[in-house]
């Protein structure tokens, strides 16, 4: 009995040994870290995508939600995961190019190999509906002019912190009161319940309350106008030379086979020019937006020397 | 206008079905030690994605009330909260239980749960935008000043001694401290550990301080079966127990009010809601001696409020599109897939949709009920188990549950090291609710109060102008007043009757 237990063990081991050709990749689900809770952005992007994707992919995407530590949580995952191809993260650079930066953590976001970008979201400037400001310039000048008045609410080393100091950069220096609220919705609400004057939140987020008009929309971040809000002019057009862009990316654990990573990019290209897919995206006020590896590392590159620039410059950083 | 035919659509034999498979696997999950609301949901979310937007809410609805409720289950049979909703529960149902009245403190769970649902349903559907807007008062300065009187309940229901339920408080809030700080994002006290960045999470450390520990306590009489007066249950002695609640009118007024008060704000939800209003029942018995020693008013008042504060967590949600604590924060993202937006003008453009959830939140109820009367006498033969089998199946849940909540080890590594931690206190005679209370509470503490001296400019004048704060403080201040002030008495009194007694004896 005992040597028959041994040897189906023996057997398993053996059969787990041997390495299952790459050729048929996938042969299992894929799982997809998205390093926050469900129900944000790079949540919904990711379910989206991955939905779109199960007539492409032989095995379906997993969205698996590993939230905490800024993102980091998730991302320490794939870095640890084996290359594969099986695990990929979700993530956008205003996180993992900035968080591993000011933490000091074991890894950077050139330890994981770029797949594809695969969506944008935009970012609003916001004020409560009463507030006198009308237009960006108003209210950085007023910011300017009344150094520690103006209360600006952001995540402390994240996106929103890093978007205010790219426009603070832009207009040479800005020292409002720096009220810390993490996520969009905290910091909706700090500005709806008077404990906040301004701040930068992803657009989706701030629709609903425009729409009810319990904010206004003071400048968009983005680069281009957004298609949401065709209305509303962007930063650069106000003469604010500073934008952020929430770019989706998807990532793999470093040395993840070539052609993995092709079939991958290959599969999310046509999963984000499915009409389908882009109307889904849409609906949820996320511009499907489909880069391959090569301009991703670029654009990640940019906003990397940006952002260790602006870290430097600030102090946050040696 | 509303379209109150709308309503229809939870009747619907499908929904009905729906629902009520909602509520038993609801119960069931939150019954589990180790398993809680929260994963529940979690767990359903990617899965109503493939439904029409009204069934998916209608199930998350009937898993939510299911599971929430089902919590009361753990903690009363087994000493093991389930989630920081039902700590106080513990307190009392237990030791009912424990006396082999499992039936009773159980039927007295359910029925003030029951209750508290129901009367949080009215303030839900009646005074919901009012609420909301209420809500939005609430700032950096009254979050402070609320976590403080939380605290402050603390003493009043802590063990004997003070100094060690001091302790203990302050161990939970050094754990409280480790990982990013969410005011500066500096990485503190992770000794290296790339693991340890988002701190300890609140869930491993209740279920490993409490789950290990009364395992551990008990491997001595291991063998020995739970003591059951009557295994099987009634639906008669369930309405005597009903009964019953005549007596507790106040209580259970009192209590709703507090798990609706505290269930509107957005990130206290029901954890805190339970122990506030177990305090506040306690000093205002006219025999607070009585509580901790199986008195139904402890049971009543911590479930009344904790699902009170479930329909106060949905307020927000449907009127602001904040959710109140982490499971409504789940069923956001639930909303938002489908392309609904849920923010300020919910009622306006999905006012159909408001009303199926309040209907499906008021027919999860009364099935709850309902599948909970039947529930009860299947889960005290569940105690007929003997423990060496029961143990280990407990344990193997929690180490499941724990890894499921963030799909990671680190979370079942705080579980085992915080549950050996547990054991140590529970032997020196630490009390480990003031610990979890520290964790839960020491992060949101530490947070709104730097936020609140930034926006006082470096000082605490701001609270100056914070009428709700300083009322918050003020009840604080009292509140370990008063408690001081009746243990001392209990004491005096105490040691007068003792040397009465010594002087009689002599004299005698």
């Amino acid at each position: 009995m005992r040597s028959l237990v041994l040897m189906i063990c023996v057997c398993l081991l053996l059969g787990a040994a041997v390495p299952a050709p790459a050729a048929e990749y996938p042969v299992k689900p894929i799982q997809v870290v998205v390093p926050w809770k469900p129900g944000g952005g790079s949540d919904i992007s990711a379910r989206i995508i991955g939905d779109h994707l199960k007539d492409i992919l032989p095995q379906p995407f997993v969205i698996a939600n590993i939230d905490g530590a800024a993102g980091l949580n998730g991302a320490l995952q794939v870095f640890k995961a084996r290359p594969d191809g099986y695990t990929l993260l979700w993530e956008h650079p205003g996180n993992l190019a900035v968080a591993p930066m000011v933490t000091k953590a074991e890894f950077t976001w050139k330890n994981f190999d770029p797949v594809c970008i695969a969506a944008k979201g935009d970012t609003a400037l916001i004020v409560r509906k009463d507030s006198p400001y009308k237009t960006a310039t108003e209210a950085l000048r007023a910011i300017m002019d009344a150094p520690g008045k103006v209360r600006w609410v952001l995540a402390p080393n994240a996106v929103s912190h890093f978007t205010f100091l790219s426009i603070s950069d832009a207009v040479g220096g800005l020292k409002p009161m720096i009220i810390p609220g993490s996520g969009d919705k905290d910091r909706i609400v700090a500005l709806l319940g008077n404990n906040g004057d301004i701040s930068t939140v992803g657009y989706a987020a701030a629709e609903p309350y425009v729409k009810s008009g319990d904010l206004r929309i003071l400048a968009m971040v983005n680069s281009e106008r957004s298609p949401f809000a065709p209305d509303i002019p962007t930063l650069k057009e106000q003469g604010v030379g500073a934008s952020y862009d929430f770019l989706y990316s998807v990532f793999a654990p470093k040395g993840t086979p070539a052609e993995v990573k092709k079939l991958l990019a290959d599969s999310l290209k046509k999963a984000i020019d499915d009409p389908a897919t882009q109307k889904a995206l849409r609906e949820q006020a996320i511009e499907p937006y489909f880069r391959g590896l090569e301009d991703m590392a670029k654009l990640w590159e940019a906003e990397d020397t940006l952002y260790h620039r602006l870290a430097k410059v600030n102090g946050l950083i040696q | 206008m509303l379209d109150f035919s709308q309503i229809l659509y939870v009747f619907e034999p499908l929904n009905l079905l729906l629902m009520t498979v909602g509520v038993f696997g609801g119960l069931i999950v939150g019954a589990m030690p180790g398993l809680t609301s929260t994963m529940a949901v979690a767990l359903l979310v990617p899965i109503t994605f493939g439904m029409t937007v009204e069934m998916g809410l209608v199930l998350l609805m009937a898993v939510y009330i299911g599971a929430i409720s089902g919590g009361l289950v753990s903690a009363a049979l087994l000493n093991i909260p389930g989630t920081p909703s039902s700590v106080a529960t513990t307190f009392d149902a237990f030791p009912m239980a424990k006396r082999g009245e499992a039936g009773k403190a159980l039927a007295y769970g359910v029925f003030a749960s029951f209750l508290g649902s129901l009367l949080s349903f009215f303030a839900l559907a009646l005074l919901a935008p009012i609420l909301g807007a209420f809500a939005l008062r609430f700032g950096p300065f009254e979050y402070f000043a609320l976590v403080v009187f939380t605290l402050s309940c603390i003493i009043s229901i802590s063990g004997k001694s003070q100094v060690k339920g001091l302790l203990s408080a302050c161990v939970g809030l050094l754990m409280a401290m480790v990982g990013l700080s969410n005011t500066d994002g500096v990485t503190r006290f992770t000794f290296g550990f790339s693991a340890l960045q988002s701190g300890f999470a609140e869930m491993p450390v209740l279920i490993g301080m409490y789950a290990i520990s009364q395992v551990l306590m008990d491997i001595a009489d291991i063998k020995k079966p739970f003591k059951i007066i009557s295994a099987s249950f009634t639906v008669r002695e369930f309405c005597q127990t009903a009964a019953r609640f005549r007596h507790s009118v106040k209580n259970v007024i009192r209590s709703s009010l507090i798990g609706i008060g505290i269930g509107i704000l957005p990130g206290v939800g029901p954890g805190l809601s339970n122990i506030v209003a177990y305090s506040t029942a306690k000093s205002s018995d006219k025999d607070p001696d009585s509580f901790g020693q199986g008195n139904p008013d402890g049971i009543i008042a911590s479930e009344t409020a904790n699902n009170a504060a479930t329909g106060g967590a949905m307020i927000p949600l449907l009127t602001l599109g904040i959710p109140g604590d982490v499971t409504t924060m789940m069923m956001l993202g639930a909303f938002m897939i489908h392309g609904v937006q849920p923010g300020p003008l919910l009622m306006r453009d999905h006012g159909n949709l408001v009303l199926i959830i309040l209907s499906a939140y008021f027919i999860s109820n009364i099935l709850m009920l309902l599948l909970q009367v039947y529930f009860i006498r299947v889960l005290i033969k569940s105690l007929l188990i003997p423990r060496f089998i029961l143990y280990p199946v407990i344990l193997g849940l929690c180490v499941i549950g724990c890894y499921a909540l963030n799909s990671s080890m680190t979370d079942v590594w705080i579980f085992l090291g915080t549950g050996l931690l547990g054991y140590v206190f529970t032997r020196l005679g630490f009390p480990l609710l003031p610990l979890v209370l520290g964790l839960l509470l020491g992060r949101m503490a530490e947070t709104q109060l730097r936020v609140s001296i930034v926006m006082g400019n470096g000082s605490l004048a701001g609270y100056l102008d914070r009428p709700i704060a300083l009322a918050f403080l003020a009840a604080a201040a009292l509140s370990v007043g008063f408690s001081l002030y009746s243990k001392r008495k209990a004491r005096l009194r105490r040691e007068g009757l003792a040397a009465a007694l010594a002087s009689e004896n002599a004299q005698g």
